[in-house]
């Protein structure tokens, strides 16, 4: 796949959690802007890097912390 | 993307052979076994690195006796014209053209593969999905496994790798439901170890205990004077006890000072003791040196008493001579010195009695002397027991006078009566019991407070940690959600995907089919059955492998041209032999669909069907013979 469609698959990745969050209650009331940012940062992140690289305590600490980097 | 030219060097049944093509039908016409699918291949080789036909090893499409094979493929796009070669052995080398020349711009084995993709913008799926037709394809396709339709459906749209990343997610999701029930149970053990405050209680008994020590402080106050009738009684009976301890001490007194008449008596006593132990401290020395002198003396005595015996012998054995030295024996002067030894013997003996008399009387003075020295030693007893009563009585004596004191000032009138004084005041005695009462309530309430505060504490202190639970368990809460909602965003662009891939692909397909004419009323599914085209024609399904051989080649060939134009044209299709077995009729509708795809795009066709070579006389025809 190409880094172009990746791109596009994060896109529309983003898109639809942001759909997510604004139509269901319990993401509405719970999360924000940063939540959405961690969770599609943690998305790029095992997109870009293939599930053999990153493990889930990797995604949970990147999830976990809502302001990490 | 323009298919230009197809270059082989020991490609298939090919030494070395180039085919240009042109835009709109490429018909590559040519008899059995004369290279037609060679070229189908070489294309597909050339874009890919992979074999057209699966489980095809690359090294075999070399001619037969080279040790590689190359093909190659000239073509342009939207950022100019190129020629890719691909060789069987994995080498690739793209060139470019650039002011007239071809220049490499890149080379290498399969990394540049990647790079190739910077520049065409396809995959095998892809192409293998939508742009190709390979013989046989049709029925492998309707028989496939719907897994298997969906594993292609999957790495055709990338969902293969949304999937992988949802599957991570998942874990993620169930390491923070872990450690959310972690915090969950930390939670409900606080919240089942914490009991109720005790704040109410603990206010209604400062208020109680604060009432209570008004109410003291006011009796207190209030009973002064009352109060110094009970400090009366009970000064009198401070006095009456010390009076007692004074009698029992003034008993004690006389008991230590029996037989002297007083404390001086005593001590002139000691006094004549110790002069007289201080005299009588040379006579022990003394005895002993008389003991010496009676021992010398006793011992003389017996050495004298030896020497007579045997001088007695020698003037009684009649021998007449010495029998040691053979002398003649001397009678009279042998009497003689017997006589002065009986004498010596005499004069020992009376000294002897002499310092035995004086032995004896310091024998008796020792032993007056020792029972002296314990006598004195009793007195001394008797002196330290009479002063320690002394300083008790002296202090008891202090005692008595600051009670008498007091008393005399709280009663300067009243006689000094111990009996009198309780009596006369009851009320102070039942003022006394009141008070000690309340204070011992007092103590008790404090006591009490100061428990509950205690409990207090720690409620509190167990009410901090069950904030801090909460914050913690809001954040796990959170965390959860987040893997949730990442979860959910994977299936929903996963959903999304396909519906925006497979709904225009169906439109699309239903569109074609318009233009074929082949069914009326259909709708199409192609969700379901993971690409397979789901038919319902008049509101009744219909089972594609019950399709006639046409319908099935008509309609797969345009479920291509639908797909492709749903993921993205590459501009081209290769259909190898796309009208065999169909009857002239059949042929002329596929070569009627060939016609309007190639209104748009490029199609490369091979037949060996002279009925297509008429038809399609206009096309850009390649006549194959096999080398």
């Amino acid at each position: 796949m190409t880094s172009a469609l990746e791109d596009e698959l994060v896109e529309a990745y983003e898109r639809e959690v942001e759909r997510l969050v604004s139509k269901q209650r319990k993401y509405r009331d719970v999360l924000g802007g940063a939540d959405v940012a961690a969770v599609v940062r943690a998305f790029r992140f095992t997109f870009e890097h293939g599930i053999e690289k990153v493990t889930a305590q990797m995604l949970y600490d990147m999830i976990d912390d809502v302001n990490g980097e | 993307m323009l298919l230009e030219r197809i270059m082989l060097k020991s490609f298939g049944c090919y030494d070395r052979k180039n085919f240009d093509l042109s835009e709109g039908i490429n018909l590559i016409f040519g008899p059995n076994f004369s290279g037609k699918s060679t070229l189908v291949s070489a294309i597909f080789f050339a874009l890919t690195g992979k074999p057209i036909i699966p489980r095809v090893n690359p090294s075999s499409m070399a001619r037969s006796g080279a040790s590689s094979g190359t093909a190659g493929l000239g073509f342009c796009n939207q950022d100019g014209r190129y020629r890719l070669f691909r060789s069987t052995n994995g080498d690739v080398q793209i060139r470019r053209l650039e002011n007239g020349e071809w220049r490499i711009q890149i080379t290498g084995k399969r990394t540049a593969d990647t790079e190739l993709q910077q520049i065409v913008h396809l995959n095998h799926l892809h192409l293998s999905a939508a742009s190709f037709l390979r013989e046989g394809e049709i029925f492998e396709f309707l028989t496939r496994m719907p897994a298997s339709r969906r594993d292609i459906l999957y790495a055709l749209l990338g969902i293969d790798r949304l999937i992988e990343v949802r599957e991570r997610f998942i874990d993620g999701r169930r390491l923070s439901k872990r450690e959310e029930k972690r915090v969950q149970e930390h939670q409900r053990s606080l919240r089942v170890t914490s009991v109720k405050g005790h704040g109410e209680e603990i206010k209604r008994l400062e208020e109680e205990l604060k009432a209570l020590e008004a109410q003291y402080e006011s009796l207190t106050s209030k009973g002064a004077e009352d109060g110094d009738a009970l400090l009366i009684v009970e000064l009198n009976q401070t006095r009456d006890r010390l009076q007692q301890q004074i009698d029992t001490l003034g008993k004690e007194r006389a008991s230590i000072l029996s037989g002297f008449t007083n404390p001086a008596h005593l001590h002139d006593s000691i006094k004549a003791i110790e002069t007289a132990i201080s005299e009588a401290r040379g006579l022990e020395a003394e005895r002993e040196s008389v003991i010496q002198e009676v021992g010398v003396l006793t011992s003389q005595i017996r050495t004298l008493n030896g020497e007579c015996e045997t001088l007695h012998q020698f003037i009684n054995n009649q021998r007449g001579h010495c029998p040691t030295c053979h002398q003649p024996i001397q009678r009279d002067t042998i009497l003689h010195i017997i006589e002065e030894k009986s004498s010596a013997q005499e004069k020992h003996q009376r000294e002897l009695d002499q310092k035995q008399a004086i032995l004896n009387k310091h024998t008796d003075d020792v032993s007056t002397l020792r029972e002296l020295d314990q006598r004195r030693q009793l007195l001394l007893n008797k002196v330290e027991m009479l002063e320690r009563v002394e300083t008790q009585f002296a202090e008891l004596q202090r005692e008595i006078e600051t009670v008498v004191d007091r008393l005399n000032v709280l009663q300067p009138s009243a006689p000094p009566h111990r009996d009198t004084t309780v009596e006369s005041q009851p009320d102070a005695a039942q003022l006394a019991e009141n008070r000690r009462r309340m204070k011992s309530k007092i103590d008790t309430l404090r006591a009490r407070l100061s428990s509950l505060n205690a409990e207090e504490a720690v409620l509190a202190h167990k009410l901090q940690e069950l904030q801090r639970v909460q914050t913690e368990a809001e954040k796990m809460l959170r965390t959860r959600l987040r893997f949730e909602l990442a979860c959910a965003g994977v299936d929903k662009t996963i959903e999304t995907l396909q519906q925006q891939i497979l709904q225009p692909a169906e439109e699309e397909l239903q569109r074609w089919l318009k233009r074929m004419n082949l069914f009326d009323r259909v709708s199409i599914d192609l969700k379901s059955q993971h690409l397979l085209p789901s038919l319902n024609i008049d509101g009744a399904e219909r089972n594609l492998m019950l399709l006639s051989g046409s319908e099935k080649m008509i309609l797969y060939l345009c479920f291509k041209a639908a797909l492709s134009t749903a993921l993205g044209n590459n501009g081209f299709f290769v259909f190898d032999d796309p009208t065999l077995h169909l009857d002239v009729e059949r042929k002329h509708l596929m070569i009627s669909f060939i016609q309007q795809l190639a209104a748009n795009h490029q199609v490369i066709v091979t037949s060996n069907d002279t009925d297509v070579r008429h038809a399609l006389t206009d096309s850009h025809i390649i006549e194959t013979t096999g080398e």
